[in-house]
């Protein structure tokens, strides 16, 4: 299965990661997917829990993956970003799904060191550890058991508890090395082990919430859709669209676009893009405007992160065109793959008038030319929820929807990946580690 | 491309350029480029105003400018929330500066109380199928002259059979205005063609390009949507395989794809061939200075058109419910 088709698996596959009371492992029907996306490349297949639009679900399977498998032989860059991967999985799955995963583990008997590091970790230096335990009790003792063994957990507890002689280097090696609060340690386990009544709350799920709740707060979605609060370059667009021509306009624009770059992947080959600009991008009302300011935004960002992009403009002409004149996406789209390139993105309201059909037939008949440059449409909306009906002239081509500066890093992050590994993984790799360290250091 | 003739001879179309056909669904639009007179015309929505209902079927129209003359679009009407909506039978002049009342207005929403008044109101074309029915009706008095006829339509649509014309042009209206987007307005156009399920619906010209422009939404979305949207409804189109051309490279694919496009041309030509000639009787109806407002009534269309010297400057021509449902 190749990058994009493993991307939209994670995005789309929503069934539920569950543990049954007998002794088999967890149940989940794409288990194979994701062992073989692991073996072609551990450190890819990790970072793509971090791209946009992947449910918790699938985020469980690979915070599993990730645990179960051994890691001898890999090389010391990749582990450093599969432990970081884990930190940041840890942090932003619900704890009930965390302690699903550790079962598992234990039902399947993986025991790796970085399997026996992760658990003891999470257990030992939850915030809410003693909440967690007194609401989950055995659950947290099966993990620590199998994380550190039965044996040397419960000589601990005993060691901990003072009905056995401490041997400082024991419980160092099987427990207090990986909890950064030995007091912390010794309370949890005077409850889990000893006569230690628990008096909290049992909200063990709060630093969860709130970690959520930060990573909520980085994107943008409005209540009220209007058209300038689609992200700053389309707004910024939408005033020069209207008429506006103060240099701080431009200024703008041109911030706008290097700081949204920055946080986007790379693609070192050549992008085509279909620019429709069209007079029914230009919309009415309320929305004028609105359509080909997005899809301006978009082109303005690839101009950024493509080591090369070719645009073909359809109707109005120039860098920020004028929409005017009809939609002809297939002579288009024929003029883009003309110039060879790695990838071809449409983007497109969705409306093509001038010989409809014309484009769906241009890309039914690229297989027989030897052309399997991926080509992807997509759709510039108002809001996400536009309706589309009328707005697929090639529903046989991949689709992809933006309505929002925020959905960018989707739509580059799926077109990108749908080129040959050798072009879209050294930009997607640095990419998601730059993501990972902002989202790591977010609360 | 070489409509003119093409069309019903009623007025000389061969100063008008006709433009590439576009297609959506079952409505084919083809763009006609014609004289485009920038001053003297007051557009319809941007300079025509609704001054005031003075009751059930009488509506009053002001043209607030310093110069230019209005022409009403035919079959001109209004909504607006909590008022009962109206639309007139027939076009006229309005100079600048004038009021002009309509008696002859018909109610379009049945048992809705309250008058429209000059705020927060949209205007439409009468959908197609009501036209010939609501010009045979100009002149006579009577508020409730067309709910007749809306009952029948909204029948067709399996809504209640009311007199009620929101139930399609308002409930429908997120569908119908797509229209306006999936066919596209061209710069300069001034006029068009409108063909659904491969029959010649309407000839609409327009004064000037920026008339027109104010035409478009109305005439594509309300006027001849609702037939498409008829169409679209009833036959919802099937998401058949789509046969790849026979190519075996990029410049073979181009090639067929014009070739292509050249046959789908000829066809919409063949299409407008298909139309029956029309002889029109030909009725003046109003003057303005040198301009004559002309109702043209045929076998399969009618209509009425603003002519001056010759020169067709406005034209709304329909075709009639028998000839376009057979």
């Amino acid at each position: 299965m190749d990058a994009s088709k493993f991307l939209q698996h994670l995005q789309q596959w929503e069934e539920p990661f569950t543990l049954g009371r007998s002794d088999s492992g967890p149940s989940f029907n794409d288990e194979a997917i994701h062992q073989g996306a692991y073996t072609h490349n551990p450190e890819m297949y990790a970072l793509y829990s971090l791209a946009p639009g992947v449910p918790p679900s699938q985020q469980v399977r690979i915070l599993f993956q990730l645990l179960r498998s051994s890691r001898a032989g890999m090389a010391p860059e990749m582990r450093r970003t599969l432990e970081r991967v884990t930190t940041f999985l840890l942090k932003a799955i619900d704890p009930d799904a965390v302690l699903t995963v550790f079962l598992s583990l234990r039902r399947v008997r993986a025991n790796h060191k970085h399997t026996t590091k992760a658990i003891l970790g999470y257990i030992l230096n939850h915030p809410h550890c003693l909440e967690l335990a007194g609401s989950r009790r055995p659950a947290v003792v099966d993990c620590l058991e199998h994380a550190s063994g039965k044996n040397p957990t419960r000589a601990s507890a005993k060691m901990l508890l003072g009905t056995k002689p401490a041997e400082e280097t024991y419980l160092h090696r099987h427990l207090l090395k990986f909890g950064r609060d030995a007091e912390a340690v010794k309370s949890l386990f005077g409850y889990l082990y000893g006569e230690e009544r628990y008096g909290g709350n049992g909200d063990y799920r709060g630093e969860y919430l709130r970690y959520g709740a930060l990573l909520q707060a980085r994107v943008e979605r409005p209540a009220t859709i209007t058209a300038t609060n689609r992200g700053d370059i389309s707004a910024t667009l939408v005033h020069i669209y209207r008429g506006g021509s103060s240099p701080e306009l431009q200024v703008g624009l041109d911030n706008y676009v290097v700081a949204a770059a920055k946080e986007l992947p790379r693609f070192d080959g050549k992008v085509a893009l279909v620019l429709d600009a069209s007079a029914s991008t230009r919309g009415y009302g309320q929305r004028e405007f609105c359509n080909i300011s997005q899809s301006v935004a978009l082109q303005l960002l690839l101009e950024q992160c493509c080591t090369s992009l070719e645009v073909v403009t359809v109707g109005g002409a120039g860098r920020i065109p004028q929409p005017e004149g009809t939609t002809d996406l297939a002579l288009a789209l024929i003029s883009a793959l003309e110039g060879e390139p790695d990838l071809v993105a449409i983007a497109s309201d969705g409306y093509e008038n001038l010989y409809p059909g014309d484009l769906a037939r241009v890309a039914a008949t690229l297989p027989q030319l030897g052309i399997d440059t991926p080509v992807v449409f997509c759709h510039s909306k108002f809001t996400g929820s536009d309706d589309l009906s009328q707005r697929r002239p090639a529903p046989h081509l991949p689709q992809l929807e933006f309505w929002h500066e925020n959905d960018f890093e989707n739509v580059l992050v799926t077109l990108f990946s749908m080129a040959k590994p050798q072009l879209s993984e050294p930009g997607l790799r640095q990419f998601f580690l730059a993501k990972l360290e902002r989202l790591l250091a977010i609360g | 491309m070489e409509y003119k003739n093409l069309v019903p001879a009623a007025f000389d179309l061969s100063p008008y350029r006709f433009g590439m056909p576009q297609q959506s669904g079952p409505m084919t639009v083809v763009p006609v480029f014609g004289l485009d007179r920038q001053t003297g015309f007051t557009g319809p929505m941007s300079g025509l105003k609704l001054s005031r209902v003075t009751g059930y079927g009488s509506m009053e129209l002001a043209n607030p400018g310093e110069t230019g003359v209005a022409i009403v679009p035919l079959h001109m009407g209004y909504i607006q929330d909590q008022a009962q909506n109206h639309a007139l039978c027939r076009s006229a002049f309005i100079a600048a500066g004038q009021k002009l009342l309509f008696e002859d207005a018909c109610c379009v929403q049945a048992a809705q109380g309250g008058y429209l008044e000059g705020r927060e109101q949209w205007f439409f074309i009468l959908p197609v199928q009501l036209r010939d029915r609501a010009l045979q009706l100009r002149g006579e008095p009577g508020y409730s002259k067309l709910w007749g006829d809306i009952a029948v339509l909204n029948q067709q649509f399996g809504l209640p059979d009311r007199g009620h014309l929101e139930q399609i042009i308002t409930k429908q209206r997120s569908f119908l205005t797509q229209y306006q987007s999936r066919l596209e307005l061209l710069p300069g156009q001034t006029g068009a063609l409108f063909l659904i399920n491969h029959k010649l619906a309407g000839i609409e010209i327009a004064p000037s390009a920026a008339y027109f422009a104010e035409m478009w939404m109305p005439l594509t979305c309300f006027c001849y949507g609702t037939a498409a949207m008829y169409l679209e409804q009833k036959t919802p189109p099937k998401t058949a395989e789509i046969a790849p051309l026979s190519a075996r490279n990029l410049a073979e694919l181009r090639q067929q794809l014009e070739e292509s496009r050249t046959q789908l041309r000829q066809s919409v030509q063949n299409d407008l061939a298909q139309t029956p000639k029309e002889m029109f009787e030909i009725t003046e109806e109003e003057r303005f200075l040198e301009m004559r407002l002309h109702t043209a009534s045929g076998e399969n269309f009618a209509g009425q058109f603003v002519a001056e010297d010759g020169q067709v400057l406005y034209a709304s021509i329909f075709a009639k419910p028998h000839y376009l449902n057979n």
